[in-house]
């Protein structure tokens, strides 16, 4: 596990081997007083507010997260959740349009003919041209930049949200004068929302995985391996969704999807900067308590990945340079072996003094980048993932015959004090570097509360972490590096 | 401490009357004392710039220096820049490289060092306990780096890998290609190639450093846990007894200008890379605010932007979509990028061209204009809002040779740009006779050049499309 900060305090008891423990006393304390300040409200409907007061501009950061994301998605409907948090930048029903009811009304006409096309049905010649005609009409309501604008009219600053396959996530920074606005927007966004050019955004997404995707020698190695990976779990699938399963999505399950998991509970509001606790929350509870909470939870997977009997391996051929993923299945926090395996996963890879940056790149110039990934997701079991990047001449397989031969060494090797103290100064280090901005603190609180129903669950993991022992180290690499266990991906070279 | 400008300025967009909250007026930006950095310069010609921030135990602190690539004679083009990087990873001062790497690794700070076109930096990051050793490590990579021959080697080494692998994307190429021809026959449309690499060694490290890599007209910023008294100590300790040289460092000629032209590159690429553009305006304080906002509106300003809007909203033709005038001090640039299917990048060029002329011929609206100086105005603030963006500001405005007072009338300057100079900037940076076209992608998207290419302005529809090839760079 790895966020954007992790907050933690420090219990652990000092070895001799800490020779560097000022410093994380010192890195402690300012951790644990921020944690004193952040404050954690759960309104009525069951939505939660997280709140720390920072910095002396009159500025804020306001992440909204939901607890959805392609984790969620049925089968064939893959890339919804993305598709929905295109649809939420598009405005309401007061927003966005110059005639809602005609619009309204235009909107139905057009889905059923949508939904038809979406079943595979052709379209009538006459149903064309009556779909032109309300595209045109359509055209004639809509106030396209309308939405956008009043957020940047407001000086909304690094306005965006992102969909991964656990979490949804809607970010902005605004002045404080914005404040209302912003909370009220937001909870109209869920409250109200209107599906304009749901069709148009379609093609627009179409777009977005060409280039994340289709053209991208990582991100098809990355969407083959989870592919591999995973036999029936979710997190196989990508969080853009598959192309033919984006093309046939409709506008009405889009909504019906979103009636199902943006409900409150399921719901986490940050507020980051200048905020007044007591006021500001009173003006989150006016426009965010409209929002109805919802006799029926938002629905959870029930697949259990398969046991895995063997190693399983995929080969992809691209216009590219050899690259290979290799994943091993492994358990996620609140399973003890999460820290051990991401303080083993630095020792490995972690920076320019790790074991295999040395040996493959360094010393023996066989890779041009070694690193890992601990991925898709955290809410479920995932993978850790080591990423090999063979330099010419050396080939994927030479280059995972020499890391196979490394990781058993590794497995019997004895951990030198200056590679456990590097691998938890990093965590510690990196952790403290995102607390200086208002934006990665919000989204990273929302991001704890969410995955683990506590943002505080982010400060036992370092706990842990820090209490990791060098046998933790080898019990770990012995346990989950093994070849029954993982799932090798090769992008080759296409001739 | 400099109370914020934004609060002379009242703007009520949607008016009071309304009680819905969909009219919740845009109020001012509330005042605020800016904290304000203390500075100080030694006798060899450095500033320093110091803000204590005590929120977090860390420090970081940046020395920039005053020259760049664009300094240095065309044959030893991407030298410097190579220099730089290697300033931090050839080891420094009594540590060969496997030592700096490992002491940095245990006090898990950060060192980094990189040139550009007209500057370079060395900068650290660093628990605040640790600041003694880690600034004298961050000193001993500015001034004695140890450059040694086998980190060179393995820097070369991936510097070929990564060259290699150039052709993985569109969006590589057509920017290699469009710098290659806009720039043409100057220092600016060099391409690193492999054999260039090859020929570097570590004497044309070591020369680069003795001539570039000097105190003169040199900042150092600093930040964060840090008290006035260890700053200046370690600042005077470190750096005081650093010679400036006299050596007198020009820049290149203003490049000329670009000429037109309509060239397809083809690739295995399903989404197709797309550069419209030309050689642009430099950097003038005169047309700041003017280019500012022409920028805003026409096609850096996400979906607020016409070019946005129309390729991307109301199209649903590409993901990616923006367009704008970047300026240098020596040259600038006009290009409008897009990265669409095959199928569809005739058209997205098209009505590409669209958006430019209507900027060209017809007058921005009132409220158009009006929206796009609330947001740089009400957004200003974000320039201000943290100890290191306070800093960067102020470092900005010098590196790019703004007066000091820059932001004293920034406001007002803002709010001076008419709609009739919007136009202006249209008109005068961006010449369709000249514009130069190159598209990335497969057999569709040359198909669709071909068949829209009747529909763009004759100057270039009367353009035969010319088919390059692409090997570590364009072979125009």
């Amino acid at each position: 596990m790895r966020l954007l900060f992790i907050v933690f305090i420090l219990t652990i008891h000092f070895s001799p081997d800490y020779v560097f423990c000022d410093a994380l006393t010192q890195t402690s304390e300012t951790l644990a007083e921020l944690k004193s300040k952040v404050v954690k409200v759960t309104l009525d409907n069951g939505l939660r507010v997280i709140i720390y007061r920072r910095g002396f501009a009159p500025v804020f950061a306001g992440s909204v997260s939901v607890g959805v994301g392609g984790v969620d998605e049925p089968s064939g409907k893959t890339g919804i959740s993305h598709m929905l948090e295109h649809m939420a930048f598009k405005g309401t029903t007061t927003l966005g349009t110059k005639n809602y009811r005609k619009e309204k009304s235009l909107l139905n006409e057009l889905e059923i003919f949508m939904q038809k096309e979406s079943q595979g049905l052709e379209l009538s010649i006459d149903d064309k041209s009556k779909v032109q005609k309300i595209r045109a009409d359509l055209a004639n309501i809509w106030d396209n930049s309308s939405f956008d604008k009043a957020y940047s009219n407001r000086g909304a600053n690094s306005q965006n949200a992102t969909t991964s396959i656990d979490i949804t996530n809607y970010y902005v920074e605004f002045p404080k004068s914005a404040f209302e606005f912003w909370v009220w927007m937001e909870s109209e966004r869920i409250l109200d929302p209107v599906y304009r050019q749901f069709y148009k955004e379609r093609d627009v997404v179409q777009e977005e995985r060409r280039m994340r995707t289709d053209d991208s020698p990582t991100g098809k190695l990355y969407e083959t391996f989870l592919n591999t990976a995973f036999s029936i779990h979710p997190y196989r699938n990508p969080v853009i969704g598959y192309s033919q399963d984006v093309s046939k999505l409709t506008a009405t399950e889009t909504r019906e999807f979103q009636e199902k998991y943006y409900q409150p509970s399921n719901i986490v509001v940050s507020l980051v900067g200048d905020i007044d606790i007591d006021k500001d929350l009173d003006v989150v509870k006016k426009y965010f308590g409209r929002l109805k909470s919802s006799p029926n939870p938002p629905p959870r997977t029930k697949a259990t990945e398969l046991e895995q009997l063997g190693q399983k391996e995929v080969t992809i051929y691209f216009s590219a340079l050899p690259n290979t993923l290799v994943g091993y299945k492994r358990p996620v926090y609140p399973h003890k072996d999460d820290a051990a395996l991401t303080v083993m996963a630095e020792i490995l890879t972690g920076g320019n003094v790790s074991r295999l940056y040395k040996k493959f790149v360094r010393d023996e110039r066989i890779a041009s980048s070694v690193s890992y990934l601990e991925a898709p997701g955290a809410r479920y079991d995932n993978l850790l993932a080591f990423n090999l990047k063979p330099k010419t001449p050396t080939t994927n397989d030479e280059l995972i015959q020499k890391f196979d031969k490394a990781i058993e060494e590794f497995k019997k090797s004895k951990i030198a004090d200056d590679e456990m103290l590097i691998a938890k100064r990093d965590i510690a280090l990196n952790t403290l570097s995102g607390l200086g901005s208002n934006l990665n603190i919000a989204n990273a609180l929302s991001y704890g509360e969410i995955i683990y129903n506590n943002w505080e669950a982010t400060v036992d993991w370092c706990e842990e972490a820090f209490a990791v022992t060098k046998e933790d180290v080898i019990r770990v690499a012995n346990k989950y590096l093994i070849s029954r266990n993982r799932t090798i991906a090769k992008l080759e070279t296409k001739k | 401490m400099k109370n914020f400008l934004i609060i002379l300025i009242c703007i009520s967009f949607f008016g009071c009357t309304s009680q819905t909250p969909q009219d919740l007026p845009i109020t001012p930006v509330k005042s605020f004392d800016i904290p304000e950095p203390i500075s100080w310069k030694l006798e060899n010609g450095i500033k320093v710039f110091l803000m204590e921030d005590n929120e977090l135990p860390f420090v970081e602190g940046t020395l920039y220096i005053r020259s760049g690539y664009l300094n240095d004679s065309s044959e030893n083009l991407g030298i410097l820049a190579a220099m730089g990087s290697q300033m931090r990873n050839g080891g420094a001062g009594d540590l060969t490289a496997d030592q700096l790497d490992l002491e940095l690794e245990k006090l898990s700070a950060n060192i980094g060092s990189s040139f550009g076109a007209e500057d370079g930096s060395v900068s650290f990051s660093c628990l605040n306990t640790d600041l003694p050793k880690v600034f004298k490590f961050f000193t001993d990579v500015t001034r004695k780096p140890r450059f040694q021959e086998d980190r060179i080697a393995l820097w070369k080494s991936l510097q070929l890998q990564k060259i290699k692998s150039r052709s993985e994307k569109s969006t590589t190429i057509s920017r290699i290609g469009f710098n290659q021809h806009i720039f043409k026959g100057s220092v600016f449309s060099e391409v690193t190639t492999s054999s260039r690499i090859k020929g570097m060694s570590r004497a044309d490290f070591v020369r680069a450093h003795n001539k570039f890599v000097r105190p003169n007209d040199a900042i150092i910023t600093l930040i964060g846990s840090i008290k006035e008294h260890e700053a200046r100590d370690l600042v005077d300790k470190y750096f005081s007894d650093w010679k400036p040289t006299n050596e007198k460092f020009t820049l290149p000629p203003e490049p000329k200008k670009s000429e037109g032209g309509l060239f397809f590159i083809k690739g295995p690429f399903s989404q197709s890379a797309a550069i419209i553009g030309q050689t642009g305006p430099k950097r003038d304080l005169d047309s700041f605010f003017k280019i500012k906002l022409f920028n805003s509106l026409f096609g850096f300003g996400g979906s607020s932007s016409k070019l946005v809007m129309r390729i991307r909203e109301d199209l649903g033709l590409a993901y990616v979509n923006y367009g704008g005038i970047a300026t240098n001090t020596v040259f600038g640039k006009n290009y409008i990028v897009t990265q669409t299917k095959g199928e569809s990048v005739g058209e997205a060029i098209y009505e590409s061209l669209n958006v430019l002329e209507e900027f060209q011929t017809e007058l921005v609206s009132n409220e158009a204009l009006e929206d796009a100086k609330r947001y740089a105005q009400n957004s200003y603030v974000f320039l201000f809002d943290s100890p290191s963006k306070i800093i960067n500001r102020k470092l900005s405005l010098i590196l790019q040779d703004f007066p000091p007072d820059f932001d004293e009338s920034y406001l007002s300057n803002l709010h001076s740009v008419s709609r009739e100079d919007i136009m202006d900037v249209a008109k005068q940076s961006w010449d369709v006779n000249s514009l130069v076209i190159i598209v990335v992608g497969d057999d569709k998207a040359y198909e669709s050049l071909k068949a829209w290419k009747q529909k763009l302005p004759p100057e270039l529809s009367s353009q035969e499309i010319q088919v390059v090839e692409f090997d570590e760079k364009v072979l125009f």
